[in-house]
């Protein structure tokens, strides 16, 4: 041994060579100098002199960082283990992160992230991806060094659902959720947080479920005529069966992705789709559950998905073939109930399978009966019943735990039914809660995702209520430090809008009528379609009379005119389509100094004489508040849509409207972006009114919101819509200025300015 | 003045194919009797056009059509000065040869005329029924044979893009509206040439893309488009090819909304 390692040292040097010097550090330390020389010798043989010398300067890097026996020696035994796989040079950053691990965490943790190494080596299968994960976890201990050891802990489970990529975001994503509660922090990365755990799941490659979401639901609207409303079912990592789609009070619910592989996951996705939006069109009231045991609801709603399918595939065949291809099940497959439910279930959607057990026989006996009362559902429920009675007979054991309706794409059935009185036997009874619950929280399942704190408590979550708003939409958000655009970051409700007497909106226009005089014939003279003049056309409306003579003059002479005689006025109606967003947190309760109002009453001001103006010229104008309680909680009210004329009811809700909370504006921008891009209008317009300045309870960096909302109103310019920001507090001028750009910050600080404003604003957009 | 040559090339004279779906003909009569203005109102391709020619057949009456759109002028309308050999010669516009010669003056999709061009017919909607020519200083009292259809399509309209109250209110209308399965099955049978269960087959596709109506797509498919797809199937193109060319591909570019439909039609499709 000693000679194989005489030879890497390089005679010429007089210290004896990296190898020799690295190993002095552990002279005197017995077995930690025999397993250190074990390992340069393994690694030596793997790789040319200077990545060897890369490797002993990792190691008394890690050394140097007071590792520790233990650290140490899992640094060698990685290096030994792993050498082929890995190489010296990334074994070598591996040792490195450890390094850094070990001086921000501690050595327990060092050791830890080298121990786990060939873990997410083969997880992540790629060694290049293994030093990544290594970076990652350092840069982590930076922060948070109580996380490591429990991240490392759960290795296993964190990269066995996700990727290199997915776990970068979902660290990124743990770091910003907990800022900086350690105990929130441990119980995020040790994975029993269970919204760490829905992060984690939603954060790797993107799931067929985001994907094909925004075609399935016009699907459904397109086969049945009404739309569907769709939500995921976040993975339940306890879960014994994989998850069925059901039907929750009208949502369709589908798991994020089928069993199964990436090739049949769109049939599956719409075949689902089209069974539920089968039983929403033609199972019309729900089934009362009485003394049904759970193998005889199984029963009635096998028959009821047959009953539902057979009455959609007579306006759609092709929905019969889609179906029918997912039966798959043989007739030779043993007898057990859950097989058998499967082949009656194929047994009825396919008339060519054969199977000759008497149950499947009766099965398609009793539906035959039935036949010419398809429309009723009362057939399922006998179905059900006759058929229970002969299953119990034999003596096939059922367990709803582990069933799982057949074929893939179909609905577990609850939803058909009535929550069962307490007349129902006790396993019905359990059946039903154990499903009830993702269904109580479905309405607001867009507020517990990834939110680390009280708010995730379920009793708050379903708690949720219709005066808390509808989820309508999520959106990610821009973060200037990783430069990430995070999925899904932010969500926002549609607040219900109360309302109050308009009177004082009226009183106020009245007072401002000059104003709105002058609005009204600026808006009119908008250069938005100015009408020109187009001299010596081919054709117009008016002679061009000095081409005309001309044109006579030289034909008299005998030459050739130019017959392009008319001049043509080219006019453009103005074609404008505006949605006004109004900041109304907290901080527009504040007076700017020597201001008799509030930024708020300004706000409602400045909107009123606005939308007065363009309402009176027929433009379409909407109007949007918003105001935030963390990321999870945008809350936008529509106090006027596009339709509406500016009647009491529109200014009712915009004198309801009271300050409150805080202002994700990139969220409301997103939005705002969203409705006015559905606008058809020549130019598209939204104006944003605001004291200027980005803030959210859950954010401690100023720049991080303002630099998000730049980056959504950026992106609506590349939309093609305008937008522009009416700033009625000096004091934030230069955060509007950085969020909006310069030239599209129009600051008002009294309301008699506004027209001023207004027509910049219009300069603005006739300059384009 | 004798009616000029030029408008016999305005005469309809063989039966153009018109299945009613109401009683939208003896209406129509009944208006025409009057020579009241008549709106022909519905969804793009839903056969209105394909009604009024088949009432100025009925009617014996020469049907001038004018598309209407965005840059379309008064002067369009009415006519203008051109210039020849000798100096300028005055020229009607299509609308003035109707109202002086006799025929129904049909002004197609009348919304996207812009409202002050819109505006000239006003004087030939009521009592008057006159048209004033201030650029000729003319004024030409209608030929006792010339009426005026439009045609204006609701669902089609914003704030901007809408007739103005003033022009409405000088309207009788008739509603128009995709026919009914079977009578529209009829209909693209007849004009397309295919069987009557193909035809059944393209209406029950264009069912499920007008459902997306106002939900991604503007508006779903028109019998119009339905005539498009059999006559492609006539020409032996297979079927769903036909539907992908003709309905699914025009219809939309929102891709989500094209796979949506592409689903939806397979499913139709046996
Ligand atoms: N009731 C109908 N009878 C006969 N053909 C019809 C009828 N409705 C629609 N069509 C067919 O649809 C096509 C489009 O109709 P058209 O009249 O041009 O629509 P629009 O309503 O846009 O004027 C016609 O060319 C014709 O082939
Ligand atoms: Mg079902």
């Amino acid at each position: 041994m000693m000679t194989s390692v005489a030879r890497l040292d390089p005679p010429a040097a007089p210290d004896g060579g990296v190898v020799t010097r690295t190993e002095r550090l552990f002279a005197g330390r017995g077995a930690l100098g025999v397993a250190y020389r074990e390992a340069a010798e393994t690694v030596a043989k793997h790789g040319s002199e200077d990545d060897t010398e890369v490797w002993c300067a990792s190691v008394s890097g890690l050394a140097n960082a007071n590792a520790g026996a233990t650290a140490l020696l899992a640094a060698w035994q990685l290096s030994r283990e792993e050498i082929r796989a890995l190489g010296p040079r990334r074994l070598a950053r591996i040792i490195e992160a450890a390094g850094a691990v070990c001086r921000r965490a501690g050595a327990t943790a060092a050791a830890q992230l080298l121990k786990q190494a060939p873990l997410a080596r083969r997880s992540l299968r790629s060694g290049d991806s293994t030093v990544t994960w290594a970076d990652i976890v350092a840069d982590l201990a930076r922060e948070m060094p109580t996380a490591i050891i429990p991240l490392l802990a759960e290795t296993g489970r964190v990269l066995s659902r996700t990727d290199l990529d997915g776990f970068r975001h979902w660290v990124e994503s743990g770091r910003r959720a907990c800022e900086r509660d350690t105990g929130s922090q441990v119980a995020f990365f040790s994975l029993e947080d269970p919204a760490a755990v829905r992060l984690l799941a939603r954060s790797g490659r993107s799931q067929p479920f985001d994907r094909l979401e925004r075609r399935l639901s016009p699907y459904a609207a397109a086969l049945y005529g009404r739309p569907a409303a769709l939500r995921g079912i976040e993975p339940d990592p306890e879960a014994i069966v994989p998850p069925r789609p059901n039907i929750a009070g009208g949502l369709m619910r589908l798991p994020l992705r089928f069993a199964g592989a990436d090739e049949i996951q769109d049939r599956t996705y719409h075949a689902a789709v089209a069974h539920m939006g089968a039983h929403l069109a033609f199972s019309r009231s729900r089934f009362e559950v009485g003394k049904l045991r759970p193998l005889q609801i199984a029963l009635v709603n096998l028959a009821e998905d047959h009953r539902v399918e057979t009455l959609a595939s007579r306006a759609l065949p092709g929905l019969a073939n889609l179906w029918r291809s997912f039966h798959t099940i043989g007739a030779d497959t043993p007898t057990t109930t859950d097989n058998l439910l499967a082949r009656i279930a194929r047994a009825l959607a396919d008339p060519a399978f054969e199977d000759d057990d008497w149950a499947v026989a009766k099965a398609r006996a009793l539906l035959a009966e039935r036949s010419d009362r398809l429309e009723d559902p009362q057939i399922s429920r006998e179905f059900g019943s006759l058929l229970g009675n002969d299953f119990g007979q034999r003596r096939l054991q059922f367990n709803w735990k582990t069933y799982a309706v057949e074929p893939l794409y179909r609905d577990d059935g609850l939803g058909l039914w009535e929550f069962p009185e307490d007349v129902a036997p006790p396993e019905t009874i359990e059946m039903f809660s154990d499903v009830a619950r993702p269904e109580e929280c479905s309405d607001a399942p867009e507020r517990d995702d990834g939110r680390v704190d009280q708010d995730l408590e379920p009793a708050r979550v379903r708690a949720a209520t219709r005066e808390d708003g509808l989820p309508v939409a999520r959106y990610p958000e821009f973060d200037h430090r990783t430069g990430d655009l995070r999925q899904e970051w932010t969500s926002v409700r549609d607040m219900p809008v109360p309302s109050a007497s308009p009177a004082r909106l009226h009183a106020l226009a009245a007072t401002h009528a000059s104003v709105h005089q002058k609005l009204v014939s600026q808006i009119r003279s908008a250069r938005i379609g100015r009408s020109e003049r187009l001299k010596r056309q081919p054709d117009g409306d008016v002679l061009d009379l000095e081409a005309a003579i001309d044109h006579t003059v030289k034909r008299r002479l005998g030459e050739i005119g130019d017959d392009r005689l008319f001049i043509r006025r080219n006019r453009q109606a103005r074609d404008l389509a505006t949605l006004v967003l109004l900041d109304v947190s907290e901080s527009t309760r504040d007076r700017p100094p020597l201001s008799p109002a509030s930024v708020l009453d300004m706000e409602l001001a400045a909107t009123t004489l606005l939308a007065g103006a363009l309402d009176d010229l027929g433009d379409r104008i909407a109007i949007r508040s918003f105001a935030s309680d963390g990321r999870n909680d945008v809350r936008m009210a529509r106090l006027k849509e596009f339709d509406e004329r500016l009647s009491d009811g529109p200014l009712g809700r915009l004198a309801g409207v009271r300050p409150g909370l805080s202002t994700r504006l990139g969220a409301a921008i997103r939005h705002a972006t969203g409705e006015i891009a559905a606008e058809r209008a020549y130019r598209r317009l939204i104006t944003v009114v605001t004291d200027g300045e980005p803030s959210d309870v859950d954010v401690a960096d100023p720049d991080y919101l303002a630099l998000d909302a730049r980056h959504a109103v950026r992106a609506a310019r590349r939309a093609g819509i305008d937008i522009v920001c009416i700033a009625l507090s000096n004091a934030h001028l230069d955060r509007a200025k950085q969020v909006f750009g310069a030239g599209h910050v129009f600051p008002v600080g009294r309301i008699d300015t506004l027209p001023t404003a207004l027509s910049a604003i219009i300069f603005r957009l006739a300059a384009r | 003045m004798t009616a000029p040559l030029s408008l016999d090339a305005y005469r309809i004279t063989e039966e153009p194919y018109y299945r009613p779906a109401g009683d939208e003909v003896a209406v129509f009569e009944a208006a025409w009797r009057e020579r009241l203005p008549v709106m022909l109102k519905g969804p793009t391709g839903c056969g209105k056009t394909r009604f009024i020619e088949h009432m100025a057949w009925r009617l014996g009456v020469p049907l001038v059509t004018i598309a209407c759109h965005e840059d379309m002028t008064a002067s369009d309308l009415v006519g203008r000065y051109l210039i020849d050999e000798t100096g300028t010669v005055w020229h009607d516009g299509p609308l003035t040869v109707a109202v002086r010669h006799g025929a129904i003056c049909y002004l197609d999709e009348v919304v996207e005329a812009r409202q002050d061009t819109t505006v000239v017919i006003h004087p030939l909607t009521d009592a008057r029924r006159v048209l004033p020519i201030e650029k000729h200083n003319e004024l030409v009292r209608a030929h006792a044979d010339f009426q005026l259809v439009v045609s204006y399509n609701p669902g089609y309209q914003s704030a901007i893009k809408d007739l103005k109250e003033s022009t409405k209110q000088r309207f009788c209308a008739i509603g128009f509206d995709y026919p009914a399965h079977e009578a529209e099955a009829a209909i693209v049978a007849e004009e397309a040439g295919v069987a009557l269960d193909v035809a059944s087959q393209l209406v029950a596709i264009a069912e499920r893309s007008r459902n997306l109506g106002g939900q991604g797509l503007a508006e779903g498919a028109s019998t119009r488009m339905l005539v498009h797809t059999g006559r492609l199937v006539a020409q032996g193109l297979p079927l769903a090819q036909a539907v992908d060319t003709a309905i699914v591909m025009p219809v939309t570019d929102e891709p989500d909304v094209r796979a949506a439909l592409a689903a939806a039609v397979e499913a139709c499709l046996p």
